[in-house]
């Protein structure tokens, strides 16, 4: 009996870690970064091509 | 408090319940249907029980809990070592090591008790892999695992003259699949249109314009933060939780954040009342959830509003008006204001969830008194997905054996006869987790190894520790900050974070194998109704005496001691 479990355990372990901890968190990423690619990397802002800080919507003040 | 603030909770509490009705008739369906969903979908969920060559046939409670408990020991396991390896493995492009052995074991039963205490800083401790394989699959997989314990508990209450309460894979396959997937989903995809990161490229350092040098930390945050709040998990991917903007850019992510906090919780009630065919009675006990829920705000908001005695001597000009929020700003975001910070911290506190959109170490005295309180009471205000409901069934049981005492008959609960057994774990269910917690406090203040992880001195140290075992215990996972991890503080953290899940869920399974053994005798004249406003107002005075009993000694020396003595 406790057999049975360890061993339905040990696959609902492998499954679990790739299809919630690999494939989705893979899927989300792949549409984030087709969809709102800029938003995805961090809202990133350049001067000149380079790098100096990130804009998320709530830094914009009224 | 403004009526701007007063308006943002009335929106909330409507949305929510409008939700969480929904969502409970879905979710009755969900767990009593045979086959659930479409063709393919039955063929995948058929294809996975014989995968585990376990088939889904019906367990009792004893063989429930065992495949609860063996399951979550395995996978503790897998969590562990992920942390440990990480330094070897991909998806680490910030180069981070193995995570330190005390915190890894600190943070495996953390995320395996669906607590997520955080003795670490996500950002620079966690690589990719580990954030979404070990922590974030935990977060689906804990929070499966409470929901599938309260379906069991429900039909048990439900069954009559049976035997067995469910199959756990099913219900645990259901719980993810069919709930928390589709529903982090979406919330992944609405933060994502918002500004919160999904990527797996590493950290990028920033030049800013006056020429410092800023490291912009990012990764795959999305799905995780959506699965945090809907699973009542709590531990987010960065340092400062739902604070950051990462986490939570805007207003509208703070209300769907603050949403997916409380909606499963209360959804479970609904839920529950269908599946055991008494909706009057799941409304009743909706109500008293609810009520103890806006208590909770009703207390923290204007003691926010108002600041604390140092706070207004100090000259600071903490009136509200012209733009100013006033009263107390410290530790929380301008962005969101007194009123969505305190709806926050009492709603993370009701839920067993533990996120934190402010900082609750610099909450005024009462303010401040509101989570720990919450939290002392077992986590039954809506509480954790699954582990929430179940508790409160304790307290309901212990209402119904008072009532049964005042009118000298043997209590009855939906048609059962409530006796000694059940009574016995109904205690221990109630009981047990806020003794662990004043018994783990006790020991880390009177042990230098414990002292060492205070970091302020007299009431506030005390509160710290207090709070720092209170949440753990109660697998809440919220931090009042200014609690250090040591090897001490970290093991001892594991054990009341494993002890506190594992008891009272097994105590539940218990009380739902004795009840579905029962037959369902018909109500008679001097049968206690459990679906009226006396047995609601009974049961917060249950509750409201049982855990006030126990934690107003302890508060006493934390919070009360602190505002009086400024």
């Amino acid at each position: 009996m406790a057999l049975r479990d360890v061993r339905a355990s040990v696959i609902a372990i492998v499954v679990a870690t790739l299809v919630l901890g690999l494939g989705f968190p893979a899927l989300a990423t792949g549409f984030a970064q087709l969809a709102f690619s800029h938003k995805a990397d961090g809202s990133l802002v350049k001067v000149d091509g380079k790098i100096v800080g990130s804009s998320r919507r709530s830094c914009r003040r009224p | 408090m403004s009526g701007q603030g007063i308006g943002q909770i009335l929106v909330y509490a409507f949305v929510l319940i409008a939700l969480a009705y929904s969502l409970g008739t879905y979710m009755a369906k969900l767990y009593n249907a045979e086959r659930f969903g479409f063709g393919w979908l039955q063929a995948v969920e058929r294809g996975f029980y014989r995968l585990l060559g376990s088939g889904s046939k019906e367990q009792d409670w004893k063989a429930y809990g065992k495949s609860v408990l063996i399951f979550s020991l395995l996978f503790s396991a897998v969590v562990y070592v992920i942390q440990r390896i990480q330094g070897h493995l991909f998806l680490n492009p910030d180069h981070l090591k193995g995570v330190p052995s005390h915190i890894a074991l600190n943070t495996t039963a953390s995320f395996v008790t669906n607590t997520n205490w955080q003795y670490y800083g996500g950002e620079y401790t966690m690589s990719y892999l580990t954030q979404i394989a070990a922590l974030a699959t935990q977060q689906f997989v804990s929070a499966g695992v409470g929901m599938a314990v309260l379906v069991a508990v429900v039909r048990g209450l439900a069954r009559r003259s049976a035997r067995d309460v469910g199959n756990f894979w099913r219900d645990l396959y259901r719980s993810i699949v069919y709930v928390l997937l589709p529903l982090s989903l979406i919330l992944a995809v609405v933060l994502i249109s918002q500004g919160v990161p999904q990527t797996f490229s590493g950290q990028v350092t920033a030049t800013t314009l006056e020429g410092a040098t800023q490291t912009i930390a990012r990764g795959p945050v999305a799905l995780m933060i959506a699965i945090k709040q809907l699973g009542t998990n709590g531990g987010g991917f960065f340092n400062s939780n739902s604070a950051v903007p990462f986490e939570n850019p805007n207003g509208l992510t703070n209300l769907l954040e603050l949403l997916s906090i409380l909606l499963i919780p209360a959804a479970q009630v609904f839920m529950f009342g269908r599946m055991v065919l008494a909706r009057r009675h799941a409304w009743v006990v909706f109500a008293a959830m609810f009520t103890l829920f806006v208590a909770g705000l009703a207390v923290a908001v204007p003691a926010e509003q108002h600041g604390s005695t140092v706070l207004r001597q100090s000259g600071v000009n903490i009136t509200q008006g012209h733009g100013q929020s006033g009263g107390n700003m410290s530790d929380k975001e301008v962005r969101f204001g007194i009123a969505n910070t305190s709806l926050w911290a009492t709603a993370t506190t009701d839920a067993s969830n533990g996120s934190v959109d402010g900082g609750h170490d610099a909450l005024t005295p009462a303010g401040g008194a509101v989570p720990l309180i919450n939290i002392f009471v077992g986590e039954v205000i809506f509480g954790g997905v699954g582990s929430g409901l179940y508790g409160m069934i304790f307290y309901i049981l212990i209402a119904v054996f008072v009532a049964g005492l005042m009118v000298g008959r043997t209590p009855e609960y939906l048609g059962k006869k409530i006796e000694a057994r059940e009574i016995k774990y109904a205690a221990v269910g109630a009981l047990f987790v806020p003794t662990l917690a004043l018994a783990l406090t006790a020991l880390a203040i009177v042990t230098k190894s414990g002292l060492a992880s205070v970091f302020n001195p007299g009431a506030h140290g005390f509160t710290e520790a207090l709070y720092a075992y209170t949440s753990q215990t109660n697998n809440n996972g919220s931090a009042f900050a200014g609690y250090g991890a040591t090897n001490f503080s970290a093991e001892l953290g594991a054990v009341a974070m494993y002890l506190g899940r594992f008891v009272p869920l097994l105590a539940a399974l218990a009380i739902g194998g004795s009840l579905a053994a029962k037959k369902t005798v018909p109500p008679s004249a001097g049968t206690f109704r459990t679906d009226g406003a006396t047995f609601g107002v009974l049961l917060v005075g249950v509750i409201v005496l049982t855990a006030g009993l126990m934690v107003f000694p302890a508060l006493t020396l934390g919070p009360i001691v602190e505002g009086l003595s400024h």
